[in-house]
């Protein structure tokens, strides 16, 4: 879950910077027959039972999306959605149904957020929205469903327009990518028509099929799908960070190789994400691990390419963060400008997008350790910029 | 971890100073859920299927932050289906008594990862090693941890046996029902989906890896092995089954009668960049279906070590292993 929090991270910061970009074109097309009419008044109305307790501690927290000092939004490993308005101190439980799932959720501001979920009590799916907070969910649609399929990942340009990024696994090593879009608030959906970069016998039109245990990574938005190659299924180094790029829903690929940098050249790569903070910029995050035949771990570098036009072409950072200890490590990249991570005992921290890095001499070790159970002083960080963040 | 209590630190320095927040559920009235029954049902989308969770009987434990894994009453392994999100990592936690002969093997392979370490905090598995495996005799009677990292969000399945007291090894078996062919093995080896890169005539039914960590990097040069069972119904095939492939050349080695198959042994040894990779090939027709089962040994040339570092493998030891599978060959 945690990982899936980390997307809603990247996804929040593009949507911020997207809003106010002028250059940003996108054309959504015409929705299709999926339902189009959503009655105005709901028939059944559930609810949770109240929370009684006001000493009761909070459970787990596995994601955290703080949007401002004092509003923010939580996940917790038993299945909770938690809010807060004072900055962490308190959490109110605005989990919709229960025992459904809900760690995927795209939240544009405090009130309003939409989120696909299952409830197993209700034998019901589909896509809810609040515009109070979480105090009240309404179902707009069946689609996208969540925890059926597979993960579901949401994105809202607006109140109006988004879209839906639906990943299926099969056998853990495939995994198969279908788009959607809306353009009225996630009422009716349309699968988004994309050319997967090489035809596949049998495979549904408008899918991209990539390979999960190879850790690739699949990024889109209206303006440019990526595919990020990884090695890690074989750990057999590539030479290079292979990536694929189209601009026009994939009837055209660009394909790149990036230099690994001086002294990885023999690493397997295990990319993350692209995360795009507006039109033209954008940063892409690199494991570099080198392991040998037998099972030694040489290095693990985490590296970082950054793009000024989009994604058309991309440049190594000169710094790279080294010996991480296990392939766990938080990554928070708050800013083009601002990103922390775990890196042995202490955090680093850049404030110049990764071309330079510092250690922050702590109170905490962040280190992988084993006192009675192996972990982390803080397994994730949520910075709201540069010197304000959480982590849990 | 559904049990476990949070606890979060902020930061206003950057990260310098981190201050403990002790967070609190406040009350609030019902979160109100309104569904519609009238949004009509939606077209299902054409998707593959995804792969089956299973929904885990797994008890967390906060005392270890660990799964409990449990046994069936008188069963001695267990297959623990778990998902896995990226960059992460899984903690079980089990019971067993000294000297006992345990092990732990993850079916997706190497984009995951196992650490074996006592509730004592003394590691089993060496921490240099990168495996998705481990297999060992027990030090003493007490609980044990296993953690699972991955870099890929992924469901997985991990086996975990735990032989009796007293007991080296215990018996595994494998049969597919369409093909009618079977093969059994000791909890030395593990199923394993990726697909070795090695020249074959059939579809692979089932892949094996060894998993003793002993005969591996860094005790020795051995670097991967694997032990496929493949069929081939292809006419085509079939009539050219035990004929040796010309790409690689493969030698014929000898023909051998195993539980009165008569199989054709071919072998192949393909060396490249100080890597070998040395193919050991059994064929056979039966029933108009071309069965073969591959022994693959991928080691480092010893001589890219210090002298003294690594030892090289027993192969003629490892071989013994593998062919005893071969041994338990049954078609029908």
């Amino acid at each position: 879950m945690q990982s899936k929090f980390k997307l809603f991270l990247a996804i929040g910061a593009l949507v911020i910077t997207f809003s106010g970009c002028k250059s940003f074109q996108w054309t959504p097309s015409q929705p299709t027959s999926r339902p189009t009419t959503l009655p105005a008044t709901p028939i059944i109305t559930s609810t949770n039972p109240p929370i009684l307790a006001t000493a009761a501690p909070v459970p787990a927290i596995t994601g955290l999306h703080m949007l401002d000092a004092t509003n923010g939004w939580a996940w917790t490993a038993a299945q909770r959605f938690l809010r807060t308005s004072d900055g962490g101190q308190t959490w109110m439980d605005r989990t919709p149904g229960k025992g459904g799932f809900v760690d995927e959720a795209f939240f544009s501001n405090n009130l309003t957020g939409w989120m696909p979920i299952a409830l197993p009590n209700t034998n019901l799916t589909g896509l809810f929205r609040t515009t109070d907070g979480g105090q009240t969910w309404s179902q707009i649609s069946y689609d996208p469903v969540n925890g059926l399929r597979g993960p579901i990942r949401l994105q809202f340009m607006d109140t109006k327009h988004g879209w839906s990024i639906e990943e299926s696994l099969f056998m853990s090593r495939e995994a198969y990518y279908h788009l959607s879009e809306t353009q009225d608030g996630g009422m009716t959906w349309k699968s988004i028509a994309v050319n997967p970069p090489k035809l596949e016998l049998g495979l549904a039109p408008g899918t991209i099929h990539l390979c999960n245990l190879c850790t690739d990574r699949f990024y889109y938005d209206p303006s440019r799908m990526i595919i990020v190659y990884g090695d890690m299924e074989l750990m057999q180094p590539g030479g290079s960070v292979r990536m694929q790029v189209s601009f026009d829903l994939g009837k055209n690929w660009q394909t790149q190789n990036l230099p690994l940098p001086k002294g990885s050249a023999d690493a397997a790569v295990a990319p993350y994400e692209p995360i795009f903070f507006d039109a033209q910029n954008g940063l892409l995050p690199v494991d570099l691990v080198r392991i040998l035949k037998g099972g030694e771990t040489v290095y693990q570098r985490l590296a970082f390419y950054a793009t000024q036009d989009g994604g058309a072409s991309w440049s190594l950072r000169a710094g790279v963060i080294d010996h991480l200890d296990t392939p766990d490590v938080a990554l928070n990249i708050v800013s083009p400008q601002d990103i922390y991570a775990h890196c042995g005992h202490e955090l680093c921290a850049s404030h110049d997008g990764a071309r330079t890095w510092q250690g922050v001499t702590s109170n905490l070790d962040f280190a992988m350790t084993y006192t009675g159970a192996m972990k982390r002083s803080l397994q994730f960080l949520s910075f709201l910029n540069a010197t304000t963040g959480w982590g849990s | 971890m559904e049990n476990e209590v949070s606890t979060l630190y902020k930061t206003i320095d950057g990260g310098q100073t981190w201050a403990q927040v002790t967070p609190w559920m406040i009350a609030l009235p019902p979160v109100t859920v309104n569904v519609d029954p009238r949004i009509p049902t939606p077209t299902p989308i054409s998707t593959v299927t995804p792969e089956p969770t299973d929904p885990s009987s797994l008890v967390f434990e906060p005392n270890a932050n660990a799964y409990r894994i449990r046994f069936a009453p008188n069963t001695t392994w267990v297959e623990v289906n778990d998902t896995i999100a990226t960059k992460s990592t899984r903690r079980y936690v089990l019971s067993a008594m000294q000297g006992q002969i345990m092990s732990v093997s993850i079916l997706q392979g190497k984009a995951l990862t196992v650490a074996v370490a006592g509730a004592d905090n003394q590691p089993l598995s060496d921490s240099r090693v990168y495996s998705s495996f481990w297999r060992g005799s027990l030090p003493s009677t007490q609980d044990f941890i296993i953690t699972v990292a991955s870099y890929a969000a992924t469901a997985f399945t991990m086996r975990v046996s735990v032989n009796p007291p007293g007991q080296a090894t215990q018996k595994f078996s494998f049969f597919d029902k369409k093909y009618q062919v079977a093969l059994s093995y000791t909890d030395e080896f593990a199923q394993i989906l990726a697909e070795p890169q090695v020249v074959h005539k059939g579809t692979p039914l089932l892949t094996l890896t060894f998993i003793d960590p002993t005969v591996y990097f860094p005790t020795t040069n051995l670097g991967d092995t694997y032990l496929m069972l493949n069929v081939a119904v292809d006419p085509a095939i079939v009539a050219t089954c035990t004929q040796p492939s010309t790409h690689p050349i493969e030698i014929v080695t000898g023909l051998v009668t195993i539980n009165g198959y008569s199989f054709t042994r071919t072998e192949v040894n393909i060396g490249a960049a100080g890597n070998f990779f040395d193919h050991i090939s059994y064929r056979t027709v039966f029933n108009d279906k071309c069965f073969e089962v591959i022994f693959l040994f991928h080691s480092v040339n010893i001589g890219i070590y210090s002298p003294g570092a690594v030892v090289e493998f027993d192969r003629a030891a490892l071989l013994k292993r593998f062919e005893g599978v071969l041994d338990t060959f049954v078609a029908k």
